[in-house]
């Protein structure tokens, strides 16, 4: 989400002191691996509405997309909690949202998403070392 | 976490911008429910709310799909197969809303029994009886005006399509059910001749394969199981005729009920349903917890100025950051340019990093 854009200056006060107590690791672990899992079945109901479409019985059944849809439900749980730990604005939860319906985006954002994260851990911790 | 600075203010929700405490900045119950009164939190949550609206009707007319299961006018004029069904294409609303009318010849392909189920479809002992109607695919009104585009050319050919009608699809249908598939005698034998059917549509079922079923026999009524035994095209859905058009002329025979509507997509459309009003919910929630958040943000920003207040940064000394030019216990009093009036109705939510007050100080320094 934030390739091009230089790393956001580190957080300060109180801010970075909440953000040190917001347990972000674990948080981010949980919404990568829900990101990859929902990333996978989306490929997957992908695939199969393509072959439904071309071809046309399905291969799997309705249990794809019905399993699907809640594992995504799962996934913003994962994703409302991670964002609101980071105190990231609306913008970036829309973006996180959307993230998990349009096939690969999924996989890309988790990527760019895991890097940012783990960075800002990296600054929290020079930030607590320092002082 | 308690602060000295904040917890001593005298009824902060009361002071005035200029004694240092935004309305938004009180904590408890009270600030949350101001930051929630701003015209930014009331403008988001309108659109939450419509969001949770559109959400909410989504899964009532997801619900009404499962309920109906797709049948929209029960009571749909009879109409020919051809015109709501293609061969080999996945069964529309239309195709299942009502009874088809189907012209053609019984084909010349083996009959099968999909064994292992009751009359009605259900598990049982029993077997359904399917035979195949070649359907042309344009609908000829009068079956007896035979095809004429038989192959000249190629005698063999054109005598193969003559058996079988004009090259066209096959449907399966359900002649009726048998209790004992293993009762020769009791299968009717495989129809010939013109048919000229009413009946109703199902979905093909889940292909269950070949194995371990002897010649002759099916796990499914599933069109793709289908195309392994029946030479040519087949539709993706299978009639069953009304109660006239079966045979239950052996003992113990029955007459197949018409396909349940319920079936297939009912469960699937349920659970659609359900989604969308956990979405509809989240999208209300959300509204809480960004209100709850930016609310947060501003308590932060008053510690840190507090802080700054108490301890000002060295960067942010002279100036007009801080006029009395060092630490003031009394601080709490003290108007401070970070708290300009001007800039409180619109912070930076979204951008929280570039809207630390350290930061500010510096733009105002150097202004």
């Amino acid at each position: 989400m934030s390739t091009g854009r230089p790393t956001p200056p580190a957080p300060t006060g109180a801010r970075a002191r909440r953000l040190r107590e917001a347990s972000l690791g674990p948080a981010l672990t949980r919404y990568r691996v829900m990101a990859i899992i929902t990333g996978v079945f989306l490929l997957v109901v992908t695939v199969q509405l393509v072959v439904r479409e071309v071809f046309g019985p399905e291969i799997l059944g309705s249990w794809v997309a019905i399993a699907h849809g809640w594992i995504y439900i799962v996934y913003l749980v994962t994703v409302v909690d991670m964002w609101s730990r980071l105190r990231w604005g609306p913008a970036r939860l829309a973006g996180l949202v959307l993230a998990g319906v349009v096939p690969f985006v999924s996989f890309v954002v988790e990527h760019r998403v895991t890097r940012e994260v783990r960075a800002l851990l990296r600054q929290l911790a020079e930030q607590r070392d320092g002082a | 976490m308690p602060d000295p600075v904040t917890a001593s203010r005298p009824a902060p929700s009361r002071a005035p911008y200029r004694g240092g405490v935004r309305p938004t900045e009180t904590r408890g119950p009270a600030g949350v429910v101001r930051t929630a009164l701003r015209l930014r939190m009331l403008a988001l949550l309108a659109l939450a709310l419509g969001l949770a609206v559109v959400f909410a009707e989504l899964g009532s007319w997801q619900l009404g799909r499962a309920r109906t299961g797709q049948q929209a006018p029960p009571e749909r004029a009879v109409v020919p197969l051809q015109q709501v069904l293609a061969p080999q294409e996945a069964l529309s609303a239309e195709a299942v809303a009502g009874p088809v009318a189907v012209r053609g010849t019984w084909a010349d392909v083996p009959q099968q029994l999909v064994v292992g189920r009751a009359a009605d479809g259900s598990p049982g002992d029993g077997a359904w009886v399917l035979a195949a109607v070649e359907v042309p695919d344009v609908d000829t009104a009068p079956v007896d005006t035979a095809p004429v585009d038989a192959d000249a050319a190629d005698p063999a050919a054109g005598q193969r399509a003559a058996a079988t009608g004009d090259g066209g699809a096959l449907l399966p249908v359900v002649r009726g059910w048998v209790p004992d598939p293993d009762d020769a005698a009791g299968v009717p034998p495989a129809p010939t001749g013109a048919a000229d059917l009413v009946g109703e549509l199902a979905v093909s079922e889940d292909p269950r394969g070949l194995a371990g079923l002897p010649v002759g026999r099916l796990a499914a009524a599933s069109s793709a199981d289908l195309l392994n035994v029946w030479d040519g095209r087949v539709y993706a859905g299978y009639l069953v005729p009304d109660t006239q058009a079966q045979d239950a002329s052996a003992p113990g025979a029955q007459v197949v009920p018409p396909p349940e509507r319920e079936s297939g997509t009912n469960l699937q459309n349920v659970s659609y349903a359900f989604q969308w009003w956990v979405f509809a919910a989240f999208a209300v929630l959300m509204w809480l917890r960004v209100v709850h958040d930016v609310h947060r943000r501003a308590l932060e920003r008053a510690e840190d100025e507090a802080e700054e207040r108490r301890a000002p940064l060295p960067g942010a000394t002279g100036g007009a950051a801080d006029p009395e030019g060092g630490p003031d216990p009394g601080g709490a009093h003290e108007p401070s340019s970070a708290l300009d009036p001007g800039d409180v109705d619109h912070p930076a939510d979204d951008h929280p990093a570039d809207d630390h007050p350290a930061d500010r100080r510096a733009q105002e320094a150097s202004r």
